[in-house]
């Protein structure tokens, strides 16, 4: 019984040090062990020495947890930043790909349902993967830390300076750009995007038909549409760069806010350029609305054509005013 | 014993574990020997605490250790080195005067 308890200790050492530790542990069982010592005896020797796991660990100094005090902050912090980025990119590699290689002759319902459910699983998978692969690091880091200092650590892996608030700005809540601003930002440019390259497939007249929902007259020509890509590529890129620089900012300034403004103002020129194109709306889908509203497709032309003009100017003057509004409260110095 | 009293003594002791073990190894102690001198003096130490806690000093190198083969059993006897000499007079001392002011501070709250 002695020896099986020694091994349980030492079998969970270090090999350099189980003989040492081994033959002390004996040596000392045995001193705490009267003369005619029985069963009872030894028993109650290894009861007062307890659980040989936990003398194991006190003996080898290795943590028992996977990620100890001195690297939780940094764990987490690194988690928040990381794990919804690595989300939002596995969810764009979806739709790309989904846009890029469409199901043949697919009902639009399908395709949609199926970026939603490829999309989750993904999502899904990812998550689990930079989970385990960032906890799996810590870990690591955390046992190959030798050093003494078990203080905690900030961002920079170094013990906490009164220097290091000079690191931060400080954030008024009145100003602050919330995180899901960003990932949502993101995620809007990834659907506009879609529905520009694919709106051939997703906007127009739609029929219920025996495999569902089926478009069948696209509202625009979609050669025409497309005519515009590179101001298109410019303008996602543009908002990309901008959503990005919010992330950095944190905060709405002035020059955020300028910046903004520029893209609002960008968006709406090419959208109205686009949208009064002469041919863009397809006659078929003038005349299927038409009949929808009763009148000519030359009015619906013109009063659809006019609506967008004026609602997405409508719309970029509340947004300009609103970022401005917002880079414009004053917040006291503390 | 309530739990988080438990604890709480737990950790006012840890420190002054080691201090009394420096204290009692001036001469040559082996693991058995050495829980029950701490034993006689009043100081209850967890056995799995004490042996770990010796190899830990030997490691900082406060105390040396030596196998000893000539008694019938071989043990491993532990001395304090110099450094640790000196280390434990340091920790003597800091000890002292913490503890008195603690003492008064603790006073001073009776009083009131």
């Amino acid at each position: 019984m002695i020896n099986l308890y020694i091994q349980e200790v030492t079998r969970r050492l270090p090999e350099k040090s189980r003989e040492d530790i081994g033959l002390e542990l004996e040596s000392t069982i045995y001193d705490m062990l009267p003369e005619d010592y029985d069963e009872e005896d030894v028993k109650e020797a290894l009861q007062s020495l307890g659980n040989p796991a936990i003398l194991a660990s006190k003996y080898s100094e290795k943590p028992m947890h996977l990620i100890g005090p001195k690297y939780f902050d940094v764990y987490t912090s690194f988690l928040k930043l990381i794990l919804p980025i690595s989300i939002i990119l596995s969810l764009i590699t979806v739709v790309a790909v989904k846009v890029l290689n469409p199901v043949e002759g697919g009902a639009v319902l399908e395709t949609i349902l199926e970026i939603i459910g490829e999309g989750i699983w993904h999502m899904l998978t990812v998550a689990i993967h930079t989970f385990f692969w960032i906890t799996v690091t810590f870990a690591i880091v955390e046992r190959a830390d030798k050093e003494n200092n078990r203080s905690p650590i900030s961002m920079n892996f170094k013990p906490w300076t009164p220097d290091d608030l000079k690191m931060v700005t400080y954030l008024p809540k009145e100003k602050r750009i919330k995180n899901y601003e960003f990932h949502f930002g993101l995620i809007w440019t990834v659907i506009w995007a879609a529905i520009y390259f694919y709106a051939d497939r997703l906007i127009g007249v739609y029929e219920n038909g025996d495999n569902g929902l089926r478009l069948v007259s696209p509202a625009f020509d979609q050669d025409i549409l497309l005519s515009f890509w590179p101001w298109v590529v410019l303008l996602i890129i543009g908002e990309v760069a901008l959503t990005v620089y919010k992330y950095m900012k944190k905060q709405w300034t002035y020059r955020l806010a300028s910046l903004q403004a520029l893209y609002e103002l960008a968006t709406t020129v090419v959208f109205v350029v686009i949208i009064t194109r002469s041919n863009l709306f397809t006659t078929e889908f003038l005349q299927k609305t038409g009949e929808l509203f009763d009148t000519t497709s030359s009015k619906i032309e013109a009063s659809m054509t006019w609506g967008l003009v004026t609602i997405s100017i409508v719309y970029t003057v509340i947004a300009i005013y609103d970022v401005y509004k917002k880079a414009n409260i004053k917040v006291k110095d503390r | 014993m309530d739990p988080l009293i438990r604890s709480l003594l737990t950790e006012l002791r840890r420190g002054n574990l080691t201090l009394a073990v420096l204290s009692q190894l001036r001469t040559p102690q082996y693991g058995y020997s050495l829980v029950q001198l701490l034993e006689e003096l009043g100081v209850t130490i967890e056995q799995n605490t004490l042996y770990p806690l010796l190899r830990r000093l030997e490691k900082q190198k406060l105390v040396t250790s030596s196998w000893d083969t000539t008694d019938t059993r071989p043990r491993k006897y532990y001395e304090l080195s110099e450094y640790g000499v000196e280390v434990f007079h340091q920790l003597k001392a800091e000890w002292i005067t913490s503890t008195k002011k603690l003492y008064d501070v603790l006073n001073e709250g009776e009083e009131e």
